[in-house]
């Protein structure tokens, strides 16, 4: 199996919990509430979700659980959000009178006493044991290269999905450096200069290229970055970023509204959806189809990013249409997408990094290769089987571990002796850069090549490559995690969207201000209550969707995934990334479960006896980070960094 | 110190009382920080409100902008007691009622189900738990109104009326810019509300670049504007009383309460300032001001008031206060 | 028919639930106050303590250390062993005094006067070297495991302080990153302590059979003590559960008449003790320690205890009785409410009537005036973490004696129920969260006696039920202001 099947679980975990950090960071990041229950509310999401998905528990064997009225996913999920918000209003309007330590606890009571209720109350959602056997939305449609409308419309969808997404972040990239900077917690270029000025068009005029490279090279890469994305999303790129007037704004939404109707219609026409009662509701998926696209054409500030996403899919579901079952039409459309986001991570990290040198990269390579050579002895002794030699290998990898973190800790602490004047973080986060390049490209292909030798290093390679696509006996399937995947992104991309608009909004502005300082908000003639109370909604119905979200991943609930650990999760991914930073959510999740999945990996190395103290090691070494974290780096890896130095009075 | 003394010194004011307190008290744990203090402010002019440490000033600034609740006496802005306007809206009063029948309706409906009834009970659990919790809300109301008389504090109710404070220590929002804290002071700001941020962002867009507008022009009056993009928690001592008089005058008020304007600002920012306020005068505003500075107050106010162990103890012009016996007594400590 | 337990059996055991409840919520109380850390790791201190009294009583299920023990017999020690036991014990001692002031503590600045440091070192020395050798002496019994913990949280709990939250408060970290700090803490203490251990639950060995003045008393089984109301008056029947079979231990009857000298009695010596110290005592230089309440309460118990012995008439049990309710206690489970009760007095003691204890109290109204006033505000920090953590080690044992089991999340379920009584208790001081502790001890197990159809899973939720309800109606508790 090539490595990108990981790589897919691992983005759809990513992405969920991004949702709930996402929720915990409007609560705490931006309006100071301290939830260290937030949990409670993703169980609530979860539940609600699946109970109102499963079919009655009178036809299923052992398990007693109330409702189970064999919704549809999508109303459930929406019903469950709206839930764990409402939940999240009731807990709020008593508990947030009370001072900051006093509300922790109460919520954190909250979160203990609903996982005790659920895991007691067997008529609730079947007590100790665990919620199973609902359907997974369209799951019988997968894989997709189908001849069938509705496979036609879900590769639509897919690609509606990727290639919004892929334009929107082509046509935000900045093309001044300065602006990138600033906002990864690098140095300012100046203090208060053009940088934080609202960003102005930033176009890209004639010779300036997306990726910013200057000269020929830039051109080759945009070349590249065009052909990804079938050219489509790299022109509507370009041209979102030049002035729109008032009335091409309305003709592009205009534009939405009629694909949008022809989606719905789509959608309303070929999906036997939800019949409660006798009475189909198809046609109520084709609503919801149409108000969705039409809602993200009017939500975006740059629509040529679902414009580009929209021809895209036309094409993409009128090509299946007529190719039916043949893969080609799948295999163009996400092979060339994922082609694509190797291209825009390269130029991502290149300008993300631009002002290290060549130096630094190296000594960040350096880094990555001496960790990856610490696991050598494990490796070559062979692990996890328990003889001497194993365990010999076990002690000098350990040994090893020791020394290189003491070294990397040496290092760091003296940085401003060897350093380049770069912050040693970043160094750390090119080298975590390489781990990655040389775990996914490098590493993968070892057993491969000891099998079948050069050729299936190139099979194996270009199947990474192509991660969109799952190789199977000879054919590119887009399968089902990879939809979810899809799916998963796609609500994050939304919520995300959502997140950022609230925060910048003047809502989002007097949020900031209660946390920094509430009586003067009060002063200010600001019902502090309201806000909080609507604070508290929010988060917690985000945490709600991510919940519902998990219950569709995991197509099983036991009450032992929502111990208070997963609130300290969130909190750890949230001051990883950055408090009050929404891209940093996405950021820590990241990091989290990356070192979750790499530790994984780790522990196949050691004795199976060990495995239960491993993982309870990795959650001590978490905790521990977190205090790290805070001590060092409060303000988190993407945090606003503020400068508090006097300014001098005039 | 100052070049703002002048010779004819005309009258300002209205004569409309725009706040009237009246045998205001308020004790904290058997001291008693204001004691009965009576007296009124008049629309258009600077009243001054001086007094020996612990004459009760800042508490009664508290209690008149809602922060405290009075233990007795009354306070009235524009003719209307304070209490009136901090009492609950009835909007808020339906969000606890339903949030109150909410929860009881849960309990009925979770209690009837673990009972195991049917479909309709399940109903009917809820609904009998829904208007019990509703009913439980309204008799709460009504004891705490009724029997218990508590006092409302809704200080925010007392700005979105006109009537706006400053703070002794300077409490700037420090993690927000000094644009963004101006930015954040108007009154009703459409995008203040989750669906219009979320569902009329055109509406809210031009709002922001008219808000936007006002806080430039008032960062240029205040001479900040050079400090535009910078977090306020990095401004000095003086520009951060500058920031917050900004601030209070971004609400649109009618009558400011300004604590200590001028304390820790070196002497040519305190001319700045006091100009500032002078003018702000000119064009209607009312102030209240609580300072230590002397000279700035008899230079400032048209009327003072003299606070002595929570008690007024005189009222009058800079001269008569200047010239009373009983004031000289109270500072020296009599 | 024996009678069934009922409501005077929950508030038995509620009592001595309130106990392990208060020891935690003494020193959450007190750092909480002092140290102004909210520690969401306390529960972890306590969970710890019960691990570390493994190291005495079944060394052979600490990994590492199992390499001292004697491989025939699991509680027997290698010399080696008990060397590293007296090691751990005296050390533990001294580093709990070393963190207290680092060497000059060591040296005798923190007692009275102004000692020979010579002679401070070597009576330091002196009192790990006893310490270190009860512990050697005492083993492998669990009263020196409860010993040993108690030293090494002394000493783990300020170092705690020391190396964490000192330095975040020299950064103003604020109340959120101080609570999200804990946290972090209490995830590398609970797994930490997993990894190290394994997953496995662990147990103690209790002795079942205890010899009390050379007669063997069952220590572990319970004891059923029934009660007979009749007409004439009222029977305590007491039965002896093991080891043997079910024996009588006593019976006694009081008349109606002799109940009530005895409940009249009672109340009168306490009344009158109340305004013997009240009125006119002002003068007694331990007025203070020994105030009127508490005068009152001794008083009163002894009274009762004397008179319940000096009125029993003998008698049998009753055929039939209006009303009979049986209270289920083991020697070991009363043994958990004295210690606790001593411990309190003890630290009642230490308060009232120490220079450190009035630094504390100082302390804990308001640090800043405290260190104005010039009081060593780093000595009162450590000493605070100091019986924190001895205490928190006492309450993790005794709750492991209790449940017969430590897990690693035995302590945090017991943060909320110590959360609850020391907010109960209205944040301020020790005795308000004594009395919290007590009360939410009470109504948890009360609770479970008293609503029907409730399982015991649901203690927890009571106690934060009682908690939510406080915050509500008085957010400063029963004893604040």
């Amino acid at each position: 199996m090539a490595l990108s099947s990981s790589l897919v679980s691992l983005g759809i975990i990513v992405g969920i919990y991004a949702i709930l950090a996402l929720g915990l960071n409007i609560k705490f990041g931006y309006t100071g509430l301290l939830d260290i229950g937030h949990v409670a509310f993703y169980l609530t999401g979860a539940y609600v979700t699946a109970l109102l998905v499963l079919p009655p528990a009178s036809e299923q064997a052992f398990t007693t659980y109330i409702l189970g009225w064999n919704w549809p996913w999508l109303p459930a999920i929406a019903v469950g959000t709206l839930v764990a918000g409402l939940l999240g209003m009731l807990v709020a309007l008593p508990a947030i009178r009370l001072r900051e330590d006093y509300l922790a606890i109460a919520v954190l009571g909250i979160s203990v006493i609903l996982k005790r209720i659920v895991q007691s109350e067997g008529w609730l959602a079947n007590g100790p044991g665990s919620l199973r056997g609902f359907s997974q939305p369209f799951r019988d449609f997968f894989p997709l290269p189908g001849d069938t409308v509705q496979t036609a419309a879900l590769l639509g969808f897919v690609v509606l999905v990727l290639w919004t997404v892929a334009t929107y972040v082509l046509a935000q990239v900045g093309t001044e450096r300065g602006s990138e900077l600033a906002a990864d917690g690098g140095e300012r270029t100046d203090g208060s200069g053009a940088s934080t000025e609202p960003r102005s068009d930033g176009g890209v005029t004639r010779d300036r290229t997306i990726s910013g490279t200057p000269g020929i090279g830039g051109w080759v890469v945009d070349a590249l970055l065009a052909l990804t994305t079938l050219g489509v999303g790299y022109v509507a790129a370009r041209r979102s970023r030049m002035e729109t007037g008032e009335t091409e704004q309305r003709v592009l939404l205009g534009a939405g509204a009629v694909f949008g109707l022809a989606a719905g219609a789509v959608a309303w026409q070929s999906f036997e959806w939800w019949s409660p009662f006798g009475v189909s509701l198809d046609w109520l998926f084709g609503l919801v189809v149409f108000a969705a696209v039409t809602a993200g054409f009017y939500g975006a500030n740059r629509r040529y990013a679902p414009l580009a996403g929209a021809i895209t899919a036309t094409a993409a579901f009128g090509a299946a249409l007529v190719m039916g079952d043949s893969p080609m039409v799948a295999f163009v459309f996400l092979s060339a997408l994922s082609l694509f986001t190797w291209v825009f991570g390269a130029v991502a990290v290149a300008r993300r990094y631009s002002d290290l040198s060549g130096r630094d990269f190296a000594t960040a390579l350096g880094l990555a290769v001496v960790f990856v050579a610490c696991f050598a002895p494990l490796i070559v002794l062979g692990g996890g089987s328990g003889d001497v030699m194993s365990s010999v290998g076990l002690f000098v990898t350990m040994g090893l571990l020791v020394a290189f973190l003491y070294g990397v800790y040496y290092v760091g602490s003296n940085w401003s002796r060897f350093g380049s004047g770069v912050e040693f973080v970043r160094i750390v986060g090119v080298g975590a850069i390489w781990l990655f390049v040389i775990r996914y490209f490098v590493m993968a292909n070892i057993v491969p090549f000891q099998r079948n030798g050069f050729g299936a290093v190139v099979d194996n390679t270009i199947q990474n490559l192509l991660w969109l696509m799952k190789f199977q006996a000879g054919t590119a399937l887009f399968d089902y995690s990879r939809f979810l995947l899809v799916l998963t992104l796609a609500s994050l991309a939304m919520l995300y969207y959502l997140s950022e608009i609230t925060v910048e909004s003047p809502f989002g502005r007097v949020l900031k201000a209660i946390r920094e300082d509430e009586d003067v908000a009060t002063s200010l003639g600001k019902n502090t209550f309201a806000y909080k109370v609507q604070s508290m909604m929010l988060g917690s119905a985000l945490a709600g969707f991510a919940g519902g979200l998990t219950a569709i991943y995991f197509q099983s609930l036991v009450h032992t995934m929502f111990a208070p650990r997963i609130t300290f999760i969130a909190f750890l991914a949230l001051i990883i990334g950055g408090t009050a930073n929404n891209k940093g959510m996405i950021l820590g999740s990241t990091i989290y479960w990356s070192f979750q999945k790499a530790t994984a990996d780790i522990k196949a190395f050691f004795p199976t006896a060990a495995g239960s103290s491993i993982s309870a090691l990795r959650l001590a070494f978490i905790g521990a980070l977190l205090i790290v974290i805070l001590y060092y780096r409060p303000e988190g890896l993407w945090g606003e960094k503020r400068t508090l130095a006097e300014v001098s009075e005039e | 110190m100052s070049e703002t003394v002048e010779a004819d010194e005309q009258t300002h004011g209205t004569g409309e009382a725009i706040l009237e307190v009246e045998g205001l008290r308020k004790t904290f744990g058997g001291i008693t920080a204001v004691d009965g203090a009576t007296f009124e402010v008049e629309e258009g002019t600077v009243t001054g409100l001086i007094g020996p440490n612990g004459a009760g000033k800042t508490t009664t600034f508290n209690l008149i902008s809602g922060f405290y609740e009075p233990d007795g006496g009354e306070v009235r802005y524009r003719n209307q007691d304070l209490q009136d306007i901090m009492r609950p809206s009835d909007t808020e009063q339906g969000i606890w009622m339903s949030a109150s029948g909410m929860t009881f309706g849960g309990i009925g409906l979770a209690a009837a189900a673990s009972a195991g009834v049917s479909t309709l009970g399940l109903g009917g659990a809820a609904l009998v738990g829904a208007g019990l919790g509703a009913g439980v809300y309204q008799a709460e109301e009504k004891v705490k109104n009724d029997v218990l008389e508590v006092r409302n504090k809704r200080p925010f109710r007392v700005s979105q009326e006109g009537l706006s404070r400053t703070f002794q220590l300077t409490r700037e929002l420090q993690g927000l810019t000094v644009l963004e804290n101006l930015m954040l002071a108007p009154q009703d700001q459409r995008g203040e509300s989750l669906t219009n941020a979320w569902f009329r962002r055109g509406a809210v867009e031009d709002e922001e670049n008219e808000v936007r507008q006002r806080a430039v022009e008032m960062l240029e009056f205040l001479e900040l504007d050079h400090l535009t993009n910078e977090y306020a928690g990095n401004l000095s001592g003086g520009q951060r009383k500058l920031l917050e008089l900004g601030r209070v005058l971004m609400t649109d008020p009618d009558l400011i309460l300004l604590d200590e304007p001028v304390a820790g600002v070196n002497p040519a920012l305190t001319d700045k300032l006091l100009q500032r306020i002078e003018n702000l005068r000119e064009q209607g505003y009312t102030f209240c001001i609580v300072e230590h500075d002397m000279e700035v107050i008899m230079n400032l106010s048209d009327t003072i008031i003299v606070m002595d162990q929570g008690k007024k103890l005189m009222q009058g012009t800079p001269e008569e206060v200047q010239n009373d016996q009983r004031v000289v007594d109270a500072y020296l400590g009599g | 028919m024996p009678p069934s337990t009922g409501l005077a059996n929950a508030i038995v055991t509620g009592l001595v639930t309130g106990s392990i409840v208060a020891l935690g919520a003494i020193g959450l109380a007190l750092v909480y106050n002092i140290a102004e850390v909210p520690n969401f790791a306390h529960g972890e201190l306590l969970m710890l303590g019960a691990y570390m009294a493994l190291l005495v009583n079944k060394p052979a299920t600490v990994p590492v250390f199992e390499l001292l023990t004697q491989a025939q017999a699991a509680r027997e020690l290698t010399a080696v062993g008990f060397a590293v036991l007296f090691l751990l014990a005296a050390g533990s001692a001294l580093a709990a005094v070393y963190l207290l002031g680092g060497m000059p503590a060591l040296k005798g600045s923190w007692w009275p006067g102004d000692p020979s440091s010579a002679l401070a070192l070597g009576v330091h020395l002196a009192v790990a070297a006893v310490l270190g050798v009860l512990v050697v002496v005492g083993f492998p019994s669990i009263w020196t495991g409860l010993l040993l913990s108690a030293l090494m949280l002394a000493w783990i709990a300020p170092f705690l302080e020391k190396v964490i939250f000192q330095k975040f408060r020299a950064k103003d970290a604020s109340l959120a990153t101080m609570l999200i700090v804990t946290l972090g803490l209490s995830f590398v203490l609970r797994f930490g302590t997993q990894a190290f251990y394994g997953g496995q639950v662990r147990t103690y060995v209790v002795p079942q059979v205890g010899s009390v003045f050379g007669y063997d008393v069952g220590l572990s089984a319970a004891k059923f003590f029934d009660l007979y109301v009749t007409g004439s008056g009222i029977t305590m029947h007491v039965i002896d559960t093991g080891p043997n079979p079910d024996q009588a231990m006593f019976t006694a009857t009081y008349s109606w008449l002799a109940a009530l000298a005895l409940l009249a009695a009672t109340v009168g010596v306490a009344f009158a003790a109340y305004r013997w110290r009240s009125g006119g005592a002002e003068g007694y230089g331990t007025g203070h320690t020994v105030g009127p309440k508490l005068t009152a309460a001794l008083a009163g118990i002894v009274t009762f205890v004397a008179l319940l012995f000096a009125l029993s008439g003998g008698g049998t049990v009753p055929d039939s009785s209006a009303f009979s309710t049986r209270i289920r206690l083991s020697l070991m489970r009363a043994s958990v409410v004295v210690i606790a009760v001593v411990m309190m007095g003890l630290l009642h003691f230490l308060l009232q009537e120490t220079k450190l204890g009035k630094a504390m109290r100082a302390s804990s109204d308001n640090i800043d005036l405290a260190k104005i006033t010039g009081i060593n505000t780093d000595r009162v920090m450590m000493a605070t973490w100091i019986i924190a953590g001895a205490f928190a080690a006492v309450g993790g044992v005794m709750l492991g004696v209790l449940f017969a089991q430590l897990t690693v999340n035995m302590g945090f379920f017991l943060l909320l129920p110590m959360f609850a009584g020391v907010i109960l208790g209205g944040l301020q001081s020790v005795y308000g969260a004594i009395l919290g502790s007590y009360i939410v001890g009470l109504s948890m197990d009360v609770g479970i006696y008293a609503i029907p159809d409730i399982g015991s899973v649901y203690r927890i939720p009571i106690a934060f039920a009682i908690l939510f309800v406080v915050l509500l109606v008085k957010p400063e508790g029963i004893t604040g202001g």
